[in-house]
């Protein structure tokens, strides 16, 4: 009985171990709950052209060599 | 291909976007950020641009895990090269400082097929953020495999026409390269050792069985490449030299391109590629390639042909080396012989110069 007690209680920590990894792997922030309203100022900012004109910067052009020649 | 504005490279233009799979997890699952903040450098802090390391793997682990060493990824086709003519390409080497300066800016991402632009172009989102299971050939494909590919596809070479697969049936790159893009789940030298790269077979089963009808295909099929018979002059690089220059910035320079037409003898012949003739593209590379970054890098460069298997993407149904049999049939000008190669680089391409050429047959 113990020793079916310890086999299912591995089990399932593996599964948790397995969910937690497919889920949250490689990922930077947490993701919302089911139908939680995303308020985000990113979303605002990126589906306005005329907001992103205004706060574009100039991005530093990439250095690339004069002295270039021929077909890459 | 000019670049995007700035804005435009982060203009999320297709609001349907955010009701997708990978819109509805929300901005700073896979860039980070601050979502709430409404100034822009606190909103940006610790913004990911490019967040396909990882990320992506989380729900399509099959094919991200084979990608991780793709071609598309590891840019390992350019070390097997060095590697192949005795170059030492580990860390701390002057050919490791070679692929750091003048390779690796090739590498793409997940992101940088399905999702934006490659950085060496600029980056900049191709579709309003939109995951294009299939990539752009025009801002994906092209914009890394333009000089040759696309140019001998779309006929841009002058007097030389588009390939028929553009022409008639206005066939994008995935109609033929599709999973073989992600790799094969092994380390491979090139592209031509994925199982999964495409042949003209996968479409043109016909002609394998059945040539009744077509003496050429009846007498050929085993011996010449597809190309062979049905690609015209393609793009042959040579003299490519790499260094920094007194900007300290990495720099090439090349011979002017030259459209030349060689058939020769296959570098590759396997069971897998066992045609004895292909056609053969000379590459960029020559001995001092990198002699900028020390002497004798390849201590080995007659191992490898300067001429290489190729398959240009020019085909057409009717070429002049198919008119007749007697347009190819001796025919010394379609072949690739000694007096074609550089005198430094005879020793390197004798596997691949024609010696015994098909006689005239008088048809």
């Amino acid at each position: 009985m113990k020793r079916l007690l310890i086999a299912v209680t591995a089990i399932l920590v593996l599964v948790a171990l397995a969910a937690i990894g497919c889920t949250n792997k490689g990922l930077v922030g947490t993701p919302p709950e089911e139908g939680e309203e995303v308020v985000s100022s990113c979303v605002s900012c990126h589906t306005d052209k005329e907001t992103l004109k205004a706060l574009a910067s100039s991005e530093p052009e990439a250095a690339t060599s004069e002295a270039t020649t021929g077909e890459g | 291909m000019p670049p995007l504005e700035v804005w435009e490279k982060v203009f999320v233009r297709d609001a349907d976007f955010l009701q997708s799979t990978h819109g509805k997890v929300g901005c700073v699952i896979c860039h980070g950020g601050d979502s709430s903040a409404d100034d822009k450098q606190i909103a940006h802090a610790g913004l990911v641009i490019d967040p396909s390391e990882g990320d992506c793997m989380t729900c399509h682990q099959d094919v991200a895990h084979a990608n991780e060493i793709s071609l598309h990824t590891t840019l390992s086709g350019f070390e097997s090269a060095l590697e192949a003519r005795g170059g030492n390409v580990a860390e701390g080497t002057p050919l490791a400082t070679v692929l750091e300066n003048h390779c690796q800016e090739c590498h793409t991402s997940c992101g940088q097929c399905h999702v934006s632009r490659p950085d060496e172009l600029g980056g900049g989102l191709v579709s309003g953020h939109k995951f294009r299971e299939t990539p752009s050939t025009q801002y994906n494909c092209i914009a890394c495999h333009g000089s040759r590919v696309s140019a001998e596809y779309l006929g841009e070479n002058k007097g030389i026409p588009a390939d028929v697969h553009w022409t008639q049936e206005s066939m994008l790159c995935t109609a033929c390269h599709s999973v073989e893009l992600h790799g094969s789940g092994e380390l491979a030298d090139n592209r031509y050792h994925n199982p999964d790269t495409a042949k003209c077979e996968d479409c043109h089963q016909d002609v394998w069985t059945n040539t009744e009808g077509n003496p050429q295909h009846e007498q050929h099929l085993g011996d010449l490449s597809c190309q062979v018979c049905h690609s015209v002059a393609y793009k042959n690089c040579y003299g490519c030299h790499v260094s920094i220059d007194p900007e300290g910035l990495p720099c090439r320079t090349s011979e002017p391109s030259v459209m030349q037409f060689e058939i020769g003898y296959n570098p590759l012949r396997s069971s897998e590629r066992s045609s004895k003739y292909v056609v053969l593209r000379h590459v960029p590379t020559c001995a001092g390639t990198c002699d900028y970054y020390g002497t004798d890098l390849f201590p080995d460069f007659d191992a490898v042909s300067t001429w290489k298997y190729a398959t240009p993407h020019n085909i057409q149904l009717n070429t002049p080396q198919n008119e007749s049999c007697d347009a190819c049939h001796g025919n010394i000008d379609l072949f690739l012989t000694e007096e074609d190669i550089r005198d430094e680089e005879r020793d390197a391409n004798r596997d691949v110069v024609v010696t015994d050429f098909p006689e005239t047959v008088g048809e």
